[in-house]
């Protein structure tokens, strides 16, 4: 189970439960009433007693509408909570998972859960509270009313009984029928979602190639497929109500032919009208009764899958007793540091070891795959290494809190991946108490100095601003929070040379900060005071650009071809 | 009354949306009316007959007993016949509704690909995946269930009232004196609940937006501490929209038990006044009982419609998004046809300026290339090299001079004949989710597995292929992270291959990759330009000093041109480019 603070909707299912009987045996009563109008009132040719009851059936009425008013507060409360609880629960779950956990969701797939998923269990609980609970409530009250109206016709009980079996045989069929088809329509939709993404990603390459008509061709392909499943499960689900509305009616014919051959007395034939009524009331409850398939296989499915989201484990080693660390005071160090990805058949890190030291720049580079954004994430305990240790002035990165290690490291991811929001709000999340002084030479700093206005918005996947100007900004984040630890993971070499440059310079100013600066330009790097070669996960050159020019081939090659047989000399 | 006016134009927009179906829907409706008539027929044939039961006690007669059996075989095939038109008509709908949504669906993605480019700089991603789940599904489920009902609730509320007012007319005024009150209270809770519905919806699709952002940007989240920040603006979302959640939920169930409380009051009323006219002699019991099952129906089709108010509302608000989406302008319909036209490659850029949104992109851009000229485009961040290439491909439309390739000026060449003679190589490769194969098919259709190989053979692609899994049937993932973006990069080169076209543009086509698979993508590409007209960008010069003509553009504004030597020669901005690549 999904753990619920069940206290704080406590309240609201006591007052539905009450609530809901309360309604339900005023209406259960109304029949009575009518029957002891006719049967005295018109019966006994009392016109005061007609008025009477009349006012107390106004009366009970006019009660009953207040506690359904009730009652539709109460649902929609309840609803709207629940979904709103789950939706923070899930939210935050996944916001603090880490990235282990976080990658074995596809992104597309965590959409569906936070939203459809969530609102699909909110329906199925308001409904059920509503009308499901009612609809018992209503169908056990009509079943024993029912049957104390047929003592002196027991045959009546039967062909209520045999009206209920072919009801609840009927509704068992239909179950079976469509379990199992729901759970392959959810998955169904988040192909569709996941389609729709891709082509909204690729607006540009498609267009660029024709293949417009290729896209929505695939397209089709999953919408017939989905919409033929949903067809089945439609045209099954249709068949209910025409159903129920057929053994409600049949029932109450096959009880006037019962009662046309037995019936002696006109007491019977009042007991015939009153038991139909509430034939027909508990005929109807399981009608009510009957929505619970349209939406129970749809709900285990949402709720398992955002169970599987709360039920998630950081798998992430974190000490009790963290060491407190405020800033980088000496050096870094990887001792035979060796990574494997979860699932993976390789090692993405093989024995790395090398110290970076406190005010140093640092250059890495290696081909693709070769595991340069892998260590960089180690640093930052992203991930646990597989074996080895990081140090971090003599400390294993483990026992230091995760809070203070991160809040110590500027960096600046390969993909610009800026906020909704103002440019000013986006600075701000490396800086949380940032000036605007600061900003603007943050910005200056990186190169970012078009911004104008710090109240400039930046729209969703800032695509209201270039490659560039996005890298760029993105710098200026990193670059604001002035961090004992820089890491630059690829995003200079999207930006021109000369802006390259200007960057780097700005960066070099402040000395006391370790700089890690992964590139695959070689330019960006060769300034460094050591550059770490990598090549497969292994570590194969740690020096400067001179003496790795004499001693590592990888690296004279990468030179070779990005500044031409010149640079060796 | 600006409410009704929206009001109409939504049902206007609806009905838009329901395209070619619309003699289906009217054949729905028709065949629920049918069925409802039936069951409105159907209780005076079973009151008949409990007349005739109690005539039968009374007068211990079996000529009753046949005409109550009689009667009561009549009602039963009613009965049937009922069912049966009732699930005919559910059949009807639900293919309306898979029709509808399908084709929707299909729009919206057809939609997609002829919205020109910058719609997508003002609309969020996740809005428009609102659109093709939430906003779809609530159009399906209504059509399937509960568009007829509305018609069958009307005819069934006129069948009854016919049927009371048979049976007495001084009662049924009575009970009629209730509508006027019922449907003034359905008005005001239609209008104050639209609000909330808007709201509910709009704030769906913030918190869409804010849950793909977060989910995007995860380990950036996590590296600046943002978990906080980012929860709490949940948070605001999802208050907001709670709110506006129960708040319409709460409008609208209030018709439920607003419309029964009529219903009871009517059978009350009934009762009494019923026995009222009973004791005077001017009503028989029977007749009070008929009237009592009326009456007590004449509230459901009303309870009904009042339930449906909510659904109808969020149908239309829905609709109202889709129309809106797909009604937003198009790219200009081209004049010109496909002619299949392949062009040598000349090209040339005539006084050519472009800007979007007031910002002057490209002013007064004059160029001549001859085909088979490689052309290198470099310059800052941002001053325009990319529009360069997408004015050319006519991703977007220039605001004066003339675009000519081969003499020919774009304006007057279709858009599919242009793109096919160009081929694309992007900084960020696009693959899909798929094989491997059927990716690189993407650059031509028709294309065998040997044509596929041997454009896999000169991109360098080959071997990284076969030793993947399954080969060319390898499948990429959604996340596209299963093959390198190096390898990726081949894949979008492999393409262009297959394509072959005459003239290339490479926009940063190397940014994103290592050395030692640009090395092999630099060996692919040069194969790939020979003899070709081609327009390189890139900031790495070493790719871009073999091509014949360097332009360099800053602001918008082309200020130099020639070869390498010459541009080092003029000492001016390009050799300033160059140098600052050799460090400080």
């Amino acid at each position: 189970m999904i753990k619920v603070e069940i206290k704080k909707y406590f309240l609201y299912i006591i007052g539905i439960i009450i609530l809901t009987i309360i309604e339900a045996l005023i209406l259960l009563s109304l029949p009575d009433f009518m029957a002891n109008i006719i049967n005295y009132g018109i019966g006994e040719n009392n016109l005061s007693y007609i008025y009477t009851t009349g006012l107390k059936m106004i009366l009970i009425t006019l009660f009953s509408s207040i506690c359904a008013i009730s009652l539709s507060f109460c649902c929609a409360k309840l609803g709207a909570n629940i979904a709103s609880d789950l939706r923070m629960m899930a939210f935050t779950k996944i916001t603090l998972m880490d990235e282990e956990a976080f990658n074995n969701f596809t992104k597309a797939s965590l959409l569906t859960r936070t939203t459809n998923d969530i609102n699909q269990i909110s329906m199925v609980i308001s409904n059920f509270f509503r009308h499901i609970l009612f609809a018992i409530t209503m169908g056990s009250g009509g079943i024993i009313k029912a049957f104390s109206k047929s003592k002196s016709l027991p045959a009546l009980s039967i062909i209520l009984i045999i009206g209920i079996l072919s009801v609840i045989i009927f509704l068992i069929i239909v179950f079976l029928l469509v379990i199992k088809k729901f759970e392959i329509l959810q998955n169904i939709l988040d192909k569709i979602n996941s389609k729709t993404k891709e082509i909204l990603s690729g607006t540009l390459v498609i267009r660029a190639f024709n293949k417009e008509e290729k896209e929505e061709k695939e397209f089709k392909k999953t919408n017939t497929e989905y919409n033929n499943l949903v067809y089945f499960l439609n045209k099954i689900m249709a068949l209910l109500n025409p159903y129920m509305s057929f053994i409600m009616n049949s029932v109450v014919i096959v009880i006037m032919l019962t009662v046309s051959k037995t019936a002696v007395s006109t007491f019977d034939i009042g007991n015939m009208l009153s038991f139909s009524q509430y034939s027909t009331q508990v005929i109807t409850a399981f009608l009510t009764l009957s929505i619970i398939f349209v939406f129970l296989p749809k709900a285990k499915v949402s709720y398992n899958r955002i169970k599987e989201v709360i039920d998630t484990k950081n798998t992430l080693e974190v000490s009790n007793n963290p060491v407190n660390y405020d800033g980088l005071k000496e050096d870094i160090q990887f001792q035979n540091v060796s990574f494997r990805y979860n699932g993976s058949e390789e090692d993405a890190l093989k024995n790395i070891t090398c110290t970076f030291k406190k005010g140093e720049t640092y250059g890495i580079i290696g081909s693709t795959a070769s595991g340069k954004t892998t260590l960089v994430n180690l640093l930052c305990h992203l991930y646990d290494c597989t074996s080895g240790n990081i140090l971090i002035d003599g400390i294993d990165n483990r026992e230091i809190s995760l809070n203070d290690l991160l809040k110590d490291i500027a960096y600046i991811p390969k993909e610009s991946s800026l906020f909704k929001g103002t440019i000013k709000e986006n600075l701000k999340d490396g800086k949380k108490n940032a000036t605007d002084k600061e900003i603007k030479d943050a910005l200056e700093n990186a190169s970012a100095l078009f911004i104008t206005d710090l109240n400039t918005n930046i729209s969703e996947n800032a695509i209201n601003f270039s490659g560039g100007e996005k890298q760029r900004l993105s710098i200026a984040r990193g670059l604001i929070k002035k961090a004992s630890i820089l890491i630059i993971d690829d995003a200079l070499s999207a930006l021109d040379y000369k802006t390259d440059l200007i960057v780097r310079k700005n960066i070099k100013k402040n000395k006391a900060q370790t700089k890690l600066i992964i590139s695959s330009r070689i330019a960006t790097i060769m300034n460094a005071d050591k550059i770490l070669v990598l090549d497969d996960g292994k570590l194969i050159g740690f020096d400067n650009h001179e003496n790795l020019l004499k001693n590592c081939k990888t690296y004279q090659e990468i030179v070779i071809s990005q500044l031409g047989n010149e640079a060796l000399k | 009354m600006k409410k009704q006016l929206n009001l109409k134009i939504s049902l206007k927009h609806f009905i838009a949306n329901l395209g070619n179906e619309k003699k289906k829907v009217y054949l729905g409706i028709f065949l629920a009316i049918i069925s409802v008539i039936i069951s409105v027929i159907l209780p005076t044939f079973l009151s008949k007959a409990t007349d005739y039961l109690v005539l039968g006690i009374n007068h211990e007669d079996n000529l009753y007993l046949i005409h109550i059996r009689n009667i009561l075989l009549i009602s039963f095939l009613l009965l049937i016949g009922s069912t049966i038109f009732s699930y005919l008509e559910s059949l009807v709908m639900c293919k309306v509704s898979k029709k509808v949504s399908y084709q929707l669906r299909k729009n919206i993605i057809t939609k997609i690909n002829k919205l020109p480019l910058n719609y997508f700089d003002k609309i969020e991603h996740g809005e428009i995946l609102s659109l093709m789940t939430n906003d779809i599904e609530v159009i399906a489920d209504t059509l399937a269930t509960d568009l007829t009902e509305i018609f069958s609730s009307i005819i069934l509320f006129i069948g009854i009232l016919f049927m009371m007012l048979r049976l007495n007319i001084l009662l049924s005024i009575v009970i009629f004196l209730i509508i006027p009150f019922s449907l003034g209270i359905w008005f005001i809770l239609v209008s104050k609940s639209q609000k909330y519905f808007k709201d509910y919806q709009d704030y769906q699709g913030h918190i869409n937006a804010h849950l793909t952002e977060s989910y995007k940007n995860h380990t950036i989240i996590k590296l600046y501490q943002m978990e906080n920040k980012s929860i709490k603006n949940l948070k605001k979302l999802n208050n907001t929209l709670t709110e506006s959640v129960w708040k319409s939920n709460f409008i609208s169930s209030l018709m439920h038990p607003l419309m029964k409380l009529f219903g009871n009051i009517s059978f009350v009323l009934t009762c009494i006044i019923g026995g009222y006219f009973c004791l005077q002699g001017k009503m028989s019991l029977g007749n009070i009982q008929a009237f009592i099952t009326y009456a007590r129906n004449f509230a459901n089709p009303l309870i009904n419609l009042g339930s449906l108010t909510g659904v109808m509302q969020q149908l239309l608000v829905a609709s109202d998004r889709i129309y809106e989406f797909l009604n937003a302008k198009e790219e200009p319909l081209e004049l010109a046809l496909d002619d299949n036209s392949v062009f040598k490659g000349d090209i040339e850029f005539k006084n050519v300026n472009f800007g979007y949104n007031e910002k002057i992109v490209i002013k007064d851009l004059n160029l001549k290339i001859k085909a088979g000229t490689k052309i290198a485009i470099v310059g800052p961040t941002g001053s325009g090299k990319t529009t360069i290439v997408k004015l050319l491909m006519k991703f977007y439309n220039i605001n004066s001079g003339e675009i000519l390739i081969d003499d020919k000026n774009i304006q007057e060449i279709n858009k599919k004949t242009l793109r096919d003679n160009i081929g694309m190589v992007l900084q960020d490769p696009w693959v899909f989710e798929g094989t491997i194969k059927d990716n690189i098919a993407f650059g031509k259709e028709k294309a065998n597995i040997s044509d596929i190989k041997l454009a896999c053979t000169k991109a360098n692609l080959n071997h990284f292929v076969n030793a993947l899994p399954k080969g060319y049937n390898f499948k990429i993932n959604e996340n596209n992270d299963n093959i390198s973006a190096g390898e990726k990069q081949l894949l979008t080169i492999a393409r262009v291959f297959l394509k072959n076209p005459n003239i290339i543009i490479l926009d940063e086509a190397t940014s994103n990759v290592d050395t030692r698979t640009e090395m092999l993508i630099t060996k692919s590409l040069d194969k790939l330009m020979k003899n070709k007209t081609c327009f390189i960008i890139a900031h790495r010069l070493s790719t871009i000093v073999n091509a014949d003509i360097i332009i360099v553009i800053k602001d918008g504004k082309l200020i130099e041109m020639g070869n390498h030597e010459d541009l080092l020669k003029q000492k001016g901005f390009y050799h300033e480019l160059y140098f600052s690549q050799f460090g400080d």
